[in-house]
């Protein structure tokens, strides 16, 4: 058993490894320091609050049950949402599973990546306060499709390899490729888009 | 441009290319302006969204929220309490002997009931209600016998 007392005062690794010990009161530390981050990346791939709920609290529960897997190569957060992010893959498998919905009919494939893009200002979001820019980005994010935001969640914000996401997705790199591709240009002209409607 | 430029510059951007490949992507740049156009806004767009991640913060009440990982890991293991106690290095000895220990006082529990059944049986039998009468009843068969003894006295 661990001889913390102080758990808002405690070093992180210090909880991780009290947490190992069987702890739970250093973990539910651990969970109220983290809990945003692990629930901001759930939301960010689920864009449902409920879901996103749910998934989150299910991925705190495998952390504990496999706390003794955790080596601190990366960080605990990071660990944390990377559980969040195989919970959050296997639930769309599923829910697409359910509804029948083949990854290949998602809408990069019915055009070319050399079809004219709508022009896109090189840099959208000029001007912007920081806060009404990460609203105006979690909107954008929430008009791609699954598929698109899928790819560029794991790319942009969990900094996975190409090799990594078609891993992760069962896909082939060249669909990651082509879906991170749209997803960006998609991004840069709702960027764009919305940005001219909060103007 | 071309998919495979497109897709090439898009790499280049991600470092996901080998040093040669990057060579060639290079030889381009240099000279399609459109190329570096296209460099320069999907770099753009990179640096927003990694500094300006979304972040949307819990939507419910902490305790509610810690509530609901306890009262999850306590429904998959109901024999152990999830509390600041001990789980970890005990947890096994807990998960896999309670269960066990469970079972055996359901048992334990089960043989005090027969025996306190059958005594109460046994004093249901030599229930005497009246010097001269004697009655047996039985839980088990739903009867009771009520024997008289003419002769007593």
């Amino acid at each position: 058993m661990s001889n913390l007392t102080d758990y808002p005062e405690s070093e992180e690794n210090d909880l991780v490894q009290a947490a190992k010990e069987g702890d739970f009161a250093a973990f539910e530390e651990l969970v109220t320091r983290h809990r945003d981050k692990v629930y901001a990346r759930a939301f960010s791939m689920m864009r449902n609050e409920d879901e996103a709920l749910d998934l989150s609290q299910d991925a705190w529960i495998k952390g504990w049950r496999r706390l003794e897997q955790f080596h601190g190569k990366s960080s605990f957060a990071t660990w944390m949402t990377r559980i969040t992010i195989n919970l959050c893959l296997d639930q769309i498998r599923k829910k697409k599973r359910q509804r029948a919905e083949s990854i290949e009919q998602m809408d990069e494939e019915s055009g070319g990546v050399e079809r004219r893009m709508p022009s896109v200002n090189p840099n959208p979001t000029e001007g912007l306060e920081r806060d009404d820019l990460r609203l105006i980005i979690d909107k954008a994010l929430g008009q791609l499709s699954e598929a698109h935001r899928t790819v560029l969640v794991l790319h942009e914000f969990e900094e996975l390899e190409y090799k990594e996401i078609a891993k992760r997705l069962d896909c082939s790199i060249g669909t990651v490729m082509s879906r991170l591709f749209y997803a960006r240009r998609k991004m840069a002209s709702l960027l764009g888009n919305l940005q001219k409607k909060t103007d | 441009m071309n998919t495979n430029t497109a897709l090439k510059l898009q790499a280049y951007l991600d470092d996901e290319l080998s040093p040669r490949q990057c060579r060639s992507v290079e030889r381009i740049l240099d000279r399609s302006e459109e190329a570096r156009d296209f460099l320069a806004e999907m770099g753009s767009l990179q640096d927003t969204l990694r500094s300006h991640e979304p972040s949307p913060a819990l939507p419910e009440d902490l305790d509610f929220y810690l509530a609901g990982i306890r009262r999850r890991l306590e429904a998959e293991i109901p024999a152990t309490r999830v509390s600041t106690a001990t789980v970890g290095p005990a947890s096994w000895l807990i998960r896999y002997f309670a269960p066990i220990g469970a079972a055996a006082a359901v048992i334990a529990m089960i043989l005090i009931a027969g025996y306190e059944r059958t005594d109460a049986t046994r004093s249901a039998q030599t229930t005497v209600e009246a010097p001269n009468v004697i009655t047996f009843q039985s839980e088990d068969e739903d009867f009771t016998i009520l024997w008289i003894d003419s002769e007593f006295e």
